[in-house]
């Protein structure tokens, strides 16, 4: 049981998600129909797994807040900033209650507030539950329904305890005890039901049943109508077995018909279109799991390790010479390298994951600082490693949290200095190079650098007359304890503030850059390694070693004679009308005198520098995940890591940074 | 780290014409040689790295890095050790001219072995055993291993006596 409220916790989470997600949507766009249905699916089902794992408060929240968002689908109601910040509230306190740190007041005072902004709901659904209503339900199980660990007799008793029940069971030659004995279920029951219930809880009885298994069908009506009914339905099924629920429906429609009452046709399929709805979306919600990272990593190296047995066994099997054999290698290979691919695509995950918890703290800090800010993204499709992604949540809070209490101004600051009222916070992330960058741009104020000095000489980082440039004062910001609010306010500046973000970046290898334009506001630049991240590389090859270097740095390729290329410069270029250093991969890694006649040059084009490399072969593209070369080699300059190829063979990673650090160190030095 | 019991169980392998001998906790598999990707402007003792169980495992000349100068018609292979390095396991491969044996050795029957007249540290050395076929050093790879001697590896290249 345990693990099921596991399973049913991180399901949960994954709704609330889904939830959060949809809400901020409803935001920008208040009337969608859509979202309106989605969210009241994803309560429904809240509700309902709620129930079934004793998780009380769940569904009493999830109750109000969806009979709230029935009325708004009935257009009862529009939503409005008191729906949406309720629903937020619930979001927040359904996942401390699944988190199980529940705040109890919190929940209550929700509650209140709930109830109280819908008294006519409260009102309504006591109405309702009041109301008699008959149904008619055909329950048959499947024959293997034993092996699901599930008794078809529970599902009556409870049906029982919902009101009264009147039923025929179909196919009882052999009893049912006999049939539970031998573990093979042929029978099965017409249901009449009278009871205060609604739809929704008669189904959740059928909780744990397929859909096939059961059919509800709800008979409008206040009299007790199974008497008259149960004759007419159950000659059906003299003729044929088949339980066909049109056949019933027709029956009844024309038994009401007859006896005057009118089934409400209408409120019927308005029931029945949510409920399916509602199935598949669990059933999506059931697609994903998740799965702890380091399976992942065993998976991974498993892979890799086929991969490279496959490389021998393709070896090998070219000695064997048989054709048979080379069919089924090739089949094996085509497969591992797929299998591969995927377990590669699996460990990524794009930085749009961090959206809704961005979106979300971006509205929750703009209601309280009453503050109007809009959030924009861009590049949510970089990939990133999932731990890596993990960590950015508390730092980039921290940032934006910074952004929109100090960096961005009230609505009639922002008026007076030709800003629009609404201020805007850029979230970017793109790839540089062996880098990930993630910028955090805000058209705030900027931070105030005359207050960053005297904090720094109250600190007594800086003497009084220290002349400082701009950089290092920002630097200054990032030191523990820092701060040049005067007055702390509950969001920010108490000092623990970039430091943190600083530290907390560091940890995975990141590095933060600030810059700052008085009143055009803060970009906040975090860079991030590639260390496990995708790289897009250029796979070329010198003799039989491999080397990739970054694509998106590379300009231009082409290939040339060798006796042309250093007929006139050594370790230059001429490239468009320019002379650029020039490196030869095999000379500068030593890897052997046997040149061939035709060599590769390819153009690298970085922050306004350019060099050339040169290779023997250029083989085509590679997706390069980094490994890192480990200590021995922490020395090692120009190499960012290397990576394993398709098949087993390893590359090196060049660090086109480096080298050409390289070359311009040597270049000082030629000149002294 | 080694566990010294009064008995252990250690991996023999030869490098030249000697034996030598690593307690077989540090040894995670041996593998045959295989083609070893050179790093530029590595250490002089590190021949390259090579793809280990999807990671990149460096290889280390052993007789390089002890100095030892003799060669032999064994077939080489990679040992692939696991290493403690301040509460951090290391990956590392050393190539070695063939794997002996598997050795039980008493702790009583291991001798400890004068300084003078060996090539290397006398702290990288455990002791000594004579077998039947003649002396096993037994080598301590952590010590080997150990951060300094990581950073020291150029300089002991550059002072080694020709």
């Amino acid at each position: 049981m345990k693990e099921f409220i596991e399973s049913f916790k991180k399901e949960a989470l994954g709704l609330l998600e889904n939830l959060e997600r949809s809400l901020l949507k409803l935001e920008k766009v208040p009337g969608n129909k859509e979202l309106i249905s989605e969210i009241f699916r994803i309560l429904h089902t809240l509700k309902g797994t709620g129930a079934m794992f004793d998780f009380k408060e769940v569904t009493e929240i999830t109750h109000l807040l969806e009979n709230i968002y029935a009325d708004i689908r009935d257009d009862l109601k529009t939503v409005d900033e008191n729906i949406l910040a309720l629903s937020f509230r619930t979001v927040d306190i359904l996942r401390s209650i699944i988190e199980e740190n529940i705040n109890e007041n919190d929940y209550k005072e929700l509650l209140n507030d709930i109830g109280e902004y819908s008294p006519e709901i409260k009102a309504a659904c006591e109405k309702q539950k009041e109301k008699t209503s008959t149904y008619f339900i055909i329950y048959k199980p499947d024959k293997n329904i034993f092996t699901r660990g599930l008794n078809p007799l529970s599902v009556l008793n409870e049906l029982n305890e919902l009101g009264e029940i009147s039923s025929i069971i179909h196919n009882d030659k052999i009893p049912v005890e006999q049939q539970i004995e031998q573990k093979k279920f042929l029978s099965w029951w017409e249901i009449y039901l009278y009871s205060t219930k609604d739809m929704i809880e008669i189904e959740e009885v059928f909780m744990f049943n397929f859909d096939k298994e059961y059919k509800i069908i709800p008979i409008m009506s206040e009299n007790d109508v199974a008497s008259e009914i149960l004759p007419l339905l159950s000659e059906n099924y003299k003729k044929d077995e088949k339980v066909d629920a049109d056949k019933i429906k027709d029956t009844i429609n024309r038994y009401l018909k007859k006896s005057g009452s009118v089934p409400q046709s209408q409120s019927e399929k308005k029931q029945d279109t949510p409920t399916q709805k509602t199935n598949s979306k669990t059933a999506q919600v059931d697609t994903s799991i998740n799965v702890s990272s380091e399976k992942l990593d065993v998976m991974m190296n498993l892979v890799s390790e086929l991969v490279t047995a496959n490389a021998e066994l393709k070896l090998n099997a070219d000695k064997v010479g048989s054709d048979n054999l080379d069919i089924v290698v090739e089949k094996i290979d085509k497969l591992s390298k797929k299998f591969k691919d995927n377990i590669l695509d699996i460990r990524l995950v794009p930085i749009a994951t961090l959206e809704t918890m961005l979106q979300r703290l971006v509205y929750d800090l703009s209601k309280s600082l009453k503050k109007e800010v809009r959030l924009i993204t861009e590049g949510m499709d970089t990939e990133l490693d999932k731990t890596i992604i993990h960590a950015l949540e508390s730092p980039l809070m921290h940032i934006i949290r910074n952004s929109i209490d100090h960096g961005i101004e009230p609505a009639d600051e922002r008026l007076n200095k030709n800003k629009p009222g609404e201020g805007l916070v850029k979230f970017t992330s793109f790839y540089s190079g062996s880098n990930v960058l993630i910028q955090i741009q805000d058209d705030g104020g900027g931070i105030n650098l005359e207050k960053v000095r005297k904090a720094a000489i109250v600190k007594g980082y800086i003497t009084q007359d220290q002349a400082v440039s701009d950089k290092e004062l920002l630097e200054f910001t990032m030191n523990p304890g820092f701060t040049t609010s005067e007055n702390v306010s509950i969001v920010s500046g108490r000092g623990v503030g970039l430091d943190v973000v600083k530290s907390e970046i560091s940890l995975i290898r990141g590095q933060l850059e600030i810059n700052t334009e008085k009143d055009l506001g803060t970009i906040i630049t975090i860079k991030l390694p590639l260390t496990l991240s995708i790289l897009d590389c250029l796979l070329v090859a010198v003799s039989q070693f491999y080397f990739l270097i970054p694509a998106t740095e590379i300009e231009y390729c082409y290939q040339e004679k060798s006796d042309v290329l250093f007929s006139k410069y050594q370790k230059k270029l001429e490239y468009l009308d320019e002379l650029i250093p020039l490196i030869n991969l095999r000379t500068f890694f030593s890897l052997g005198h046997n040149e061939p006649e035709i060599l590769k040059i390819i153009i690298i084009h970085k922050e306004n520098e350019r060099i050339a490399l040169i290779a023997d072969q250029i083989i085509g593209k590679h997706q390069a995940v980094l490994k890192p070369l480990g200590k021995i080699f922490k020395d090692q300059e120009y190499l960012s890591g290397a990576s394993i190829l398709g098949d087993g063979n390893l590359a090196l990673i060049i660090d086109t940074n480096k080298l050409i650090y390289e070359l311009k160190k040597e270049k000082q030095l030629n000149i002294i | 780290m080694a566990i010294i019991n009064t008995k252990d169980y250690y991996l023999s392998f030869c490098l030249g014409s000697e034996f030598y001998a690593i307690v077989v906790y540090d040894v995670l598999e041996v593998l045959p040689t295989q083609i070893i990707t050179p790093v530029p402007k590595a250490p002089l003792s590190v021949l390259g790295i090579i793809n280990f169980r999807g990671e990149i495992l460096p290889v280390i000349d052993f007789k390089t890095k002890l100095s030892i100068r003799s060669d032999s018609d064994c077939k080489k292979v990679i040992i692939v050790l696991e290493l403690s390095l301040h509460d951090s396991k290391i990956l590392a491969g050393i190539l070695v001219d063939g794997v002996k044996d598997v050795l039980e050795i008493a702790l009583k029957d291991m001798k400890h072995m004068p300084e003078v007249g060996i090539e290397y540290k006398a702290e990288f050395l455990s002791g000594i055993y004579k077998s039947e076929e003649g002396f096993i050093s037994i080598l301590d790879v952590n010590k080997i291993f150990s951060e300094e001697e990581l950073l020291k590896i150029n300089d002991n290249m550059v002072d080694a006596p020709v």
